[in-house]
């Protein structure tokens, strides 16, 4: 938003979302595994504001085709989330191997929401990784309003008394391993957590 | 079918056009009188106001914050306050405001701060413990709004010249009235006070007129996040909802209540002065003109238009 935007106070233009950067994910995911051994888990989610109109509005009629997309073709589990602050997640499961698909199917969910025009209300598309059945997980996630991509490593709850503490040696680590594969957000005040990601508990 | 993301329409920004006018010209009719004294003096009046204005608005957030006894909340303290601002920072693109909170009773917000990279938003307890979570996101959105219009910056520089205004009367009522001062002391402070005559006179119209423009500002900058920040949620609905509960529980409060949020009435998410105010006279629209104009984006969000 640009200054005389904000004086005048004009809403941010609609910056529409560059979805295809979601497909450099399966060739980083690669690198990412051989650097570090943080593999998919094939769960990934997406992130969107839960928009007002309720279920016969317009925002309800894109969720209901959104969900129908979803659940024809089959090999993937979905379902829909919705936070008490107003935001919700559409998240998929495929088998880990089907990355690739699975990242395709997150693709799906981002541009049939951007087509019914809520492209503004998109958050985040994250998708999950671990090490050898660990309990330590590695979220990538996409913000598309920036295009960039930045890591997400909750600790698991049973190694430490605090709740919702990050590790940071992980997220550094993947950082400096997708470093050339990938657009890492540069600046780490913006990693925001996503602690409501589908997949973490 | 998409949903327009443009200002509900243009008349807003004609509106601030027109404002950010006549604000030049409050600021033109401070500043002007130096002028004939000599150029020097002139340049010299201009750059003390803009740095007195720049000043004001720097330190504007240390005020805000100890006005309302409010304390700055780490991550690790407010994990849901902060969850929250994320995402709408995510979903904004601006950086991320410091978080404040106040301990005081009575629901309200603010944001101050110059700018997106110095801007403090503040939640008092009480609000959070009326609003329902998505309410209270609705709520953070506005006040982040303000933060990305640069509101903060904007008023102060607007109301700053009515109140130097303010403050010379009220210094040349004195002298007039000679107050405090007896025998020939009186006699000289009359005198000067007849002598600056034509400057009361310039202060009380400047004084009039930049309360005036300063306020109809603000109000037209409290619609203007309304709008902003009700497109960052898509939940307008929510936010009509705060404001009504807000507006009731301080329609219904004490004086003395009411009195712990003076200093920062004009940050506030709804002005804590109650009715029986004129419209021209408040910092903040009335209730049934924000909900109209909200229900009217609820309306197009529903339709998809």
């Amino acid at each position: 938003m640009g200054v005389l935007d904000g004086l005048l106070g004009r809403p941010a233009p609609p910056g529409l979302p560059d979805l295809d950067r979601l497909f450099a994910l399966p060739a980083a995911a690669g690198a990412l595994e051989a650097a570090t051994g943080f593999a998919p888990t094939g769960s990934g989610a997406v992130c969107h504001r839960l928009v007002e109109g309720g279920p016969f509005g317009a925002f309800g009629s894109a969720q209901r085709d959104l969900t129908r997309l979803l659940t024809t073709g089959g090999g993937r589990e979905t379902g829909l989330s919705a936070g008490p602050y107003g935001w919700g997640w559409a998240h998929v499961t495929r088998p880990p191997d089907a990355f690739d698909r699975l990242v395709a199917d997150l693709h799906m969910v981002n541009s049939t929401l951007t087509a019914a025009g809520y492209g503004p209300y998109l958050l985040c598309s994250a998708v999950s990784f671990r090490r050898d059945d660990g309990p330590q997980r590695l979220f990538l996630v996409h913000s598309p309003g920036r295009g960039t991509f930045y890591p997400f490593a909750p600790r698991p709850p049973d190694v430490a008394a605090a709740e919702r503490r990050r590790n940071n040696t992980v997220e550094t680590n993947a950082r400096d391993a997708l470093a050339g594969e990938l657009d890492i957000e540069p600046d780490t005040g913006r990693w925001f957590p996503v602690w409501d990601v589908p997949g973490l508990a | 079918m998409a949903p327009s993301r443009d200002a509900p329409d243009s008349g807003l920004t004609w509106r601030m056009l027109a404002t950010t006018v006549l604000v030049a010209l409050v600021y033109a009719a401070a500043v002007l009188p130096a002028f004939l004294a000599g150029p020097v003096w002139g340049a010299a009046a201009a750059a003390a106001a803009v740095a007195v204005a720049v000043l004001s608005a720097r330190a504007a957030d240390r005020l805000a914050l100890y006005a309302m006894d409010a304390r700055l909340v780490a991550s690790d303290e407010e994990p849901e306050l902060h969850a929250v601002v994320d995402r709408l920072c995510m979903s904004s693109g601006l950086p991320k405001p410091r978080l404040a909170v106040s301990a005081l009773d009575m629901p309200n917000a603010f944001a101050a701060g110059s700018g997106p990279g110095s801007a403090v938003v503040c939640v008092t307890d009480g609000l959070r413990a009326r609003l329902d979570p998505a309410e209270l996101a609705a709520v953070l959105a506005h006040e982040i709004a303000h933060v990305a219009n640069r509101d903060v910056l904007v008023t102060a520089i607007a109301s700053f010249p009515g109140l130097c205004a303010g403050l010379f009367l009220g210094w040349w009522t004195g002298l007039i009235t000679g107050r405090g001062r007896y025998g020939a002391g009186r006699a000289a402070a009359l005198l000067a006070g007849v002598v600056l005559l034509p400057l009361g006179v310039a202060a009380a119209v400047l004084y009039a007129a930049g309360t005036l423009v300063g306020l109809a500002l603000s109000r037209h900058r409290e619609l203007c996040a309304d709008s902003t920040g009700a497109v960052l949620t898509g939940r307008p609905g929510d936010l009509a909802s705060a404001l009504g509960k807000v507006t009731d529980v301080i329609r219904d409060a004490s004086r003395d209540d009411l009195r712990a949020l003076r200093p920062v009435s004009g940050l506030c998410v709804v002005a804590v002065r109650g009715g029986g105010v004129a419209a021209l006279l408040s910092s903040h629209p009335t209730l049934e003109r924000r909900t109209e104009r909200l229900s009217a984006l609820s309306w197009r969000l529903e339709s998809g238009g």
